[in-house]
């Protein structure tokens, strides 16, 4: 098998040094797993599932323990470990929603369940989309996107692209998912082709990454399906962003507002793939991920296998020599600083950064706006971010969404090459937060205007038939007042002479 | 040769006016169409505490009979500066309501009556005769038009566990990491 390698497109985004080891990787080190597991029961892009076990109840690994809520994009969720249920709380704030917290029993039984299925390439695409969603599969990569969802487009889909570009600072456990199972990854690019219909498959994987490249080289050769291809992509962060991803393979741009459907193109991450294949051919459903662990305060990087619900202590345990004042879940442009070392690894949880002050710098004081323009030609999404920021501060939500404020990845670029040191994401992001609130607002006014609406119809047509009730009841007496001057004569008439005639009746008495 | 000047521009100005008086007639803002603007502009509670029985009715009075425009509390001072840059009317007061406010049946003390289900305004109290009756939280705007409803006082006003807009934002992607 060919690679092509591309070369890059458009001025966006930043060349950042990698801070990883991109040579071979040694086997993924297995972490002790914890007596007691807490999984999240927000661990897709929409709502928090629903628990579908009790406390004291008693689970086996891989069995179901939640269920997605009613409001779309959730996800099934699956115990990690044989034990049993101690408790269905309300996490801390960093978990942000309830949790389910299993003690586990060190038996490691498996649910009858978990059965892989055989011939998955000949099974119909709705079988597969069905077995993918209860496995609990979702987007990976960061953004935790049902995957069935997302193999759910309308028809049309030409490509399949395998996002491999694992662009961000310190994360490398893609990385060492192509070195150790590149099969697993091209199996379950076969699966979605399946699913999708869909006619070619793109693997793409970042200039850097060179084991990586060749471990995927092989073992596509190996396979020989003439419909996969390896493309090599340019190191440039955030170029493992979908949309950044598809312009940088196609040349053509998502619409604002669009899908990447729209162009026929399904996107997912490589770590997606794998599990779907861990899923269909080894019946395993998502229970575990590789995650990296860097940072000065970690002995050297390493990527961990880990179960979903592992404390972050555990693995901090495992791996820091020193004590870490700051840790980050995600890299180092997009993390998010941890504030309780009890809370768990999710299925997002891609890297651990382990900082002391040594590798922090202090934020520096944030100064005016200097309408320099730096931020313009980095920013991915086409943003002119010094815009925006005037109208995110002004809170004039309309510019904002016109200036395309929903179109912002959080990547950071901006902020990294602010001269003023302004955080500007993190504007954005409540920008993002206020449009949808007041979206959301509006729809709810129009569904609360409609159900009015058909209320006072119902309350009208329910008065005007009292209306017409009464109006008929009484009819009979305009009839007498009005019309029948005649007719109530000749009543009068008849009961005179009725009376006159009772009178003579009576007489002889 | 001043004089003659002048003279020619009558007709101008009266081309003008014809033109500006077919405008006017032409474009005349409708009733319907700000009623509509109005109403775009009420938060939809039909909570009826501006004494009007809807929000709807209550943007016709607005346009018919010059209603105070701070008689929305749910609205609150935001949809007052809206109605005051619209209509060109100073703002008066006003106290903001609990956007977060739904009401809550008791359904031990309910007697199934369903003398609440007509009160109303957006149907979100279901219950049958003689059947305990619940509230559809996510329907409910916290209007307290239930309450005077219900003989045995069984229904109260609490704060929702969930955000008024609480329906999750549709995911955006991100780069992958």
């Amino acid at each position: 098998m060919t690679k092509t390698t591309m070369p890059r497109s458009g001025s966006w985004g930043l060349k950042l040094s990698s801070e990883k080891d991109n040579s071979a990787l040694p086997p993924a080190r297995e972490v002790a797993i914890p007596d007691m597991l807490t999984v999240l029961l927000r661990q897709s892009a929409g709502a928090a599932s629903i628990a579908t076990v009790a406390p004291g109840e008693s689970v086996l690994k891989g069995q179901t323990i939640a269920m997605p809520a009613k409001t779309g994009f959730g996800s099934y969720l699956h115990s990690p470990v044989a034990g049993h249920v101690l408790e269905v709380r309300n996490g801390s704030r960093d978990a942000g929603g309830p949790v389910i917290v299993i003690k586990n029993d060190r038996s490691e039984r498996l649910h009858p369940d978990c059965q892989p299925v055989r011939n998955p390439l000949n099974r119909s695409p709705r079988f597969l989309r069905e077995r993918i969603a209860a496995g609990g599969i979702v987007g990976l990569g960061g953004a935790l996107f049902p995957t069935e969802v997302k193999l759910n487009p309308a028809p049309g889909i030409k490509t399949l692209i395998i996002n491999g570009v694992e662009c961000e600072p310190y994360i490398n456990c893609d990385n060492q998912l192509l070195q150790e199972e590149p099969h697993a990854v091209l199996s379950g690019a076969q699966i979605m082709l399946q699913v999708l219909g869909a006619n070619e498959a793109i693997v793409a994987i970042e200039q850097e990454m060179t084991h990586a490249i060749e471990c995927m080289l092989a073992a596509n050769t190996r396979l020989n399906d003439p419909r996969i291809r390896i493309v090599v992509v340019p190191d440039i962060y955030p170029g493992g962003g979908e949309r950044q991803l598809i312009e940088t393979l196609t040349g053509l741009q998502v619409p604002r507002g669009g899908l990447t459907a729209d162009l026929g193109i399904v996107c997912q991450n490589a770590g997606t793939a794998a599990a779907i294949d861990h899923l269909i051919t080894r019946g395993e459903p998502l229970i575990s991920r590789l995650l990296t662990v860097a940072g000065n305060c970690s002995a050297a990087p390493a990527n961990f296998r880990v179960r979903i619900g592992t404390p972050v202590s555990a693995l901090v345990e495992a791996v820091a020599n020193t004590p870490p004042t700051r840790i980050v879940m995600g890299g180092a442009m997009m993390g998010i600083p941890v504030t309780d070392s009890e809370q768990p690894v999710s299925k997002a949880t891609n890297c651990l950064l382990l900082l002391n002050n040594n590798a922090l710098t202090p934020m520096p004081t944030e100064m005016p706006c200097i309408r320099c323009g730096d931020c313009v030609p980095v920013c991915p999404a086409g943003i002119n971010p010094q815009l925006l920021l005037e109208s995110t501060v002004i809170r004039d939500v309309k510019q904002s969404k016109e200036l395309g404020a929903l179109d912002c990845i959080d990547c950071g670029c901006c902020d990294y090459v602010c001269p003023s040191g302004i955080d500007l994401t993190a504007r954005f992001k409540l920008s993002k937060q206020t449009i949808w609130e007041q979206h959301l607002l509006t729809l709810r006014a129009e569904r609360l205007e409609q159900r009015f609406a058909g209320h006072e119809t119902r309350r009208l047509n329910k008065e005007q038939a009292e209306r017409d009730r009464l109006a008929a009841q009484t009819a009979g007496f305009k009839d007498v007042s009005t019309d029948s001057k005649p007719a109530l004569d000749a009543m009068l008439k008849r009961l005179k002479s009725d009376r006159n005639k009772n009178s003579s009746d009576k007489a002889p008495d | 040769m001043m004089s003659s000047n002048w003279l020619l521009l009558i007709p101008l100005a009266t081309a003008i006016a014809g033109l500006l008086v077919y405008a006017r007639l032409r474009y005349a803002p409708d009733e319907a169409t700000a009623v509509d603007t109005i109403n775009a502009l009420l938060p939809q509670t039909q909570c009826a505490q501006c004494g009007y029985p809807g929000c709807r009715p209550y943007a016709e009075a607005l346009v018919n009979d010059a209603a105070a425009i701070n008689l929305c509390p749910p609205g609150g001072e935001t949809t007052q500066q809206a109605l005051s840059k619209l209509l060109g009317r100073p703002a008066g007061n006003l106290t903001d309501s609990d956007p977060w406010a739904v009401a809550v049946i008791n359904e031990a003390d309910c007697i199934g009556c369903a003398l609440c289900l007509p009160a109303c305004p957006v149907d979100a109290i279901i219950g049958a005769n003689r059947y305990t009756h619940t509230v559809v939280e996510a329907d409910c705007t916290g209007c307290e038009l239930c309450l005077p409803a219900c003989p045995v006082d069984c229904i109260s006003i609490s704060r929702s566990t969930q955000a008024p807009f609480a329906i999750t934002p549709p995911p955006k992607p991100g780069p992958s990491a």
